[in-house]
């Protein structure tokens, strides 16, 4: 038994011996061989597809998601088809050239910028993503740098006529709506309000959208057309659903359809068509026009308008009995949507920020002011305010008249006292003014002038 | 080599066991060995394109310097986050370099000789601006004279006297370092303004004015010697205005502020005049003919 174990050592010793020579593993590949060819199997199953790849990018939790064409070749090139419709176009249709990596697996990089970048710099969008999976041969890719919460993107290999998901014609009709200039978006986003008129149900729907991030608040609807038809018929209901949507060829989608009961009528909407778009003028001041855009469109078999607007049936802006509206003295703007920041510093240096106090309770009864908060080198506060009457409110229009009183709390210079009524008088002192809200934030809103486009942006 | 040391335990611990378990051993001893230092950035294995072959010939041949346009993560820091240039950006960003820092030293005397003896092996490209957790932005850097990294390439305007500036203050600021890098800074550079340099990270708690009062050119040039070096040349180099600012006196002052301004003024005239004596001791190049082959492309 002992020599038995003996020459099966020397058998497996033999063995290992020989295995080391050059006809044992000699065909396991090195490293560098394994990652060539793994680089070379993912760089062959991206250029497969005969009409490359379609990928529903969610460029972030909070946003609605963006339908993305991908057309890879062998050179290093990806031909990237999109609906975003911003840089003057340039992402519509744009090649850019991309690599296969080796770092935390394989990984896909879109070397020099385009649409994934843009989403990166302004959406928490990602340019660089690390392969997962294949699920049926199609690879699954995560984002690289987003720890907290990796965007999945799935590539599904696309088919012929999935370039007419790309709608560029609503995308770009739809910035046209854009009340706001490209600066202003840089602080508040893309928002915009919209009428969605139900013709043949006599009711409308009033939607704001954030058009960069695709989220949307379905606000209210009202039974009625035109403002006054509204007012007068005075049916309405609060929806506040807030949803992302996709753009899907002519097709707006929610993410998370919305319902609704009014005039006796159940309404529920998913999705909604959009075509002729008409750039038209309306007015929200007496005297005063403002360009808006005007879609028709469909949902299901029924026809629709879908109108950029200023109006809507309610508001959330409501009394705050704990403080007050706030925003820095940045906050103010003017009709080109320049901050009048410097105006207000030129007559308050210390300015810390603008107020609106919205049924603030004092001892003397509920207090309705707006104006500034100064705080001097010594960290004391003093309050410029002009106080105004309970506001009234027709739909989301605020109308202001101020009592002539004021709440000062130190010995007000003629300067500084002029310089209230000046500044508060840009944005109220035409009496009405529009109450917007943001698609995707509920504490922030706009109070717009429509009577010289002045606008003053609040914060609860 | 921590994972070798861990399968050559291994292997010492199982041949105490029975034989039978050698077999597998000698499998695992044999295989190919696990070179960690695979290159994982392959960026120079695309094949070429028109603009690739541009900058081979213009930069690389003639200056041994490669331009960068590709994103690689390692390009910038771990946790900052910027974006690539837009390929269209690219060849105007090399004409740009081309005009306003190349071709200036090749117009000077021994100043092509000095540019292909010190310009960086790597060029990098950035799309966008690298913001800082401090608050502060990145607007270029270099690697020890190995690297001139550009940002905000996007945002290319020759027209625009902020871009231009910019840009201008980074490729002259890094290509200075390489100065004193190699041959040190000018003697008794750092006691012109020794009492002026603020500690670590807090320059950009200065505003302009406090850092001309200090006998700095700038609030960053407050960071250390090494970057008052750099910024003093830069600004000379590419600020129009540079004797107006900060040569030049004020006349008749009559407040504090004033008279501060011109100490500082003095100052940055004394570090000013090392450098350009240090400038033609060393590399043999005049920076005063080099600031006006740049100010009349500048215009």
């Amino acid at each position: 038994m002992r020599k038995l174990l003996v020459y099966i050592t020397i058998i497996f010793i033999s063995l290992g011996i020989f295995s080391c020579g050059d006809d044992g593993v000699k065909d396991l590949p090195t490293v560098e061989e394994r990652v060539s060819k793994a680089k070379d199997s993912l760089i062959t199953a991206l250029i497969a597809p005969a009409f490359g790849w379609k990928i529903n990018y969610q460029p972030d939790p909070n946003s609605g998601s963006f339908i993305i064409l991908m057309k890879f070749d062998e050179d290093g090139n990806v031909n990237i088809k999109s609906d975003v419709y911003d840089n003057d176009g340039e992402f519509l249709d744009a090649t850019i050239t991309y690599r296969i990596d080796n770092a935390h697996g394989l990984e896909l990089i879109l070397e020099t910028y385009g649409v994934f970048h843009y989403f990166f710099e302004f959406y928490n969008g990602e340019f660089e993503f690390v392969l997962l999976d294949y699920i049926d041969n199609n690879p699954v890719f995560q984002s690289k740098s987003d720890f907290s919460n990796p965007t999945i993107l799935s590539f599904e290999p696309a088919a012929e006529n999935d370039a007419e998901l790309l709608n560029n014609e609503i995308t770009k009709n739809l910035k046209k709506t854009l009340f706001h200039s490209e600066q202003l978006k840089q602080l508040i986003g893309s928002n915009v309000y919209y009428q969605l008129y139900l013709i043949d149900k006599a009711i409308s729907i009033f939607i704001t959208l954030d058009l960069d991030l695709r989220t949307a608040k379905i606000l209210n609807a009202a039974v009625g057309e035109s403002i006054e038809e509204i007012n007068n018929t005075n049916n309405r209901v609060d929806i506040s659903h807030k949803t992302n949507y996709t753009i899907e060829g002519e097709a707006i989608v929610f993410n998370t359809p919305f319902n609704f009961t009014l005039n006796g009528q159940s309404i529920l909407i998913s999705e909604f068509e959009l075509s002729n778009f008409q750039e038209l003028t309306d007015s929200f001041c007496d005297g005063q026009t403002l360009n808006i855009g005007k879609f028709d469109g469909k949902i299901g078999n029924e026809s629709i308008t879908f109108t950029s607007t200023l109006y809507s049936a309610g508001t959330n802006f409501t009394p705050i009995s704990d403080g007050s509206y706030n925003v820095n003295s940045i906050g103010i703007f003017d009709n080109q949507d320049e901050t009048l920041q410097d105006m207000i510093t030129a007559i308050f240096p210390d300015v810390a920020g603008i107020q609106f106090y919205f049924k603030f309770p004092l001892s003397d009864g509920d207090f309705y002011g707006v104006g500034l908060i100064v705080v001097n080198n010594s960290g004391e506060a003093d309050f410029f305010l002009r106080e105004f009457a309970p506001p009234t409110f027709n739909g989301n229009q605020m109308n202001i008249t101020f009592t002539g009183q004021t709440l000062i709390t130190r010995e007000p210079t003629v300067a500084e006292e002029q310089g209230l009524i000046d500044i508060t008088d840009l944005v109220f002192g035409s009496g009405q003014v529009y109450v917007l809200e943001f698609a995707g934030d509920d504490d922030g809103f706009e109070l717009y002038n429509a009577c010289n486009n002045h606008k003053l942006f609040l914060f609860k | 080599m921590t994972i070798l040391y861990k399968i050559y335990s291994t292997q010492t611990q199982k041949l105490k066991l029975k034989s039978w378990a050698l077999l597998p051993l000698f499998l695992v001893a044999c295989y190919p060995s696990e070179d960690l230092n695979v290159p994982v950035k392959d960026a120079d294995s695309i094949p070429a394109t028109e603009l690739d072959i541009y900058i081979q010939e213009e930069f690389i041949d003639k200056y041994d310097m490669a331009i960068r346009y590709r994103y690689v993560d390692n390009y910038v820091n771990p946790g900052e986050r910027v974006a690539p240039p837009d390929i269209d950006n690219v060849r105007p960003m090399l004409d740009f370099i081309e005009d306003f820092w190349i071709n200036p030293y090749l117009e000077i005397e021994n100043g092509e000789a000095f540019f292909k003896e010190h310009v960086p092996p790597e060029i990098i490209f950035l799309g966008g601006l690298i913001y800082n957790s401090d608050g502060t932005v990145t607007l270029g850097t270099a690697d020890a004279g190995a690297r001139i990294t550009f940002t905000n390439v996007n945002g290319i305007n020759p027209e625009d006297e902020s871009w231009v500036s910019q840009q201008l203050n980074v490729v002259y600021h890094e290509f200075a370092h390489t100065i004193h890098q190699r041959y040190k800074l000018p003697a008794s550079f750092e006691t012109i303004s020794p009492s002026g340099y603020t500690s670590s990270g807090a320059w950009f708690t200065l505003t302009d004015e406090e850092a001309l009062r200090r006998g700095f050119v700038s609030p960053y040039a407050t960071s250390n010697p090494n970057e008052d070096f750099a910024e003093t040349v830069s600004f000379f180099l590419f600020d129009k205005g540079f004797y107006e600012n900060y040569i030049t006196l004020e006349e008749d002052c009559t407040d504090i502020d004033c008279e501060e301004r011109n100490e500082g003024r003095k100052k940055i005239n004394q570090k000013l005049n090392a450098i350009i004596d240090h400038y033609e001791k060393v590399v043999a190049i005049s920076l005063e003919e080099l600031r006006a082959a740049i100010q009349s492309r500048l215009g």
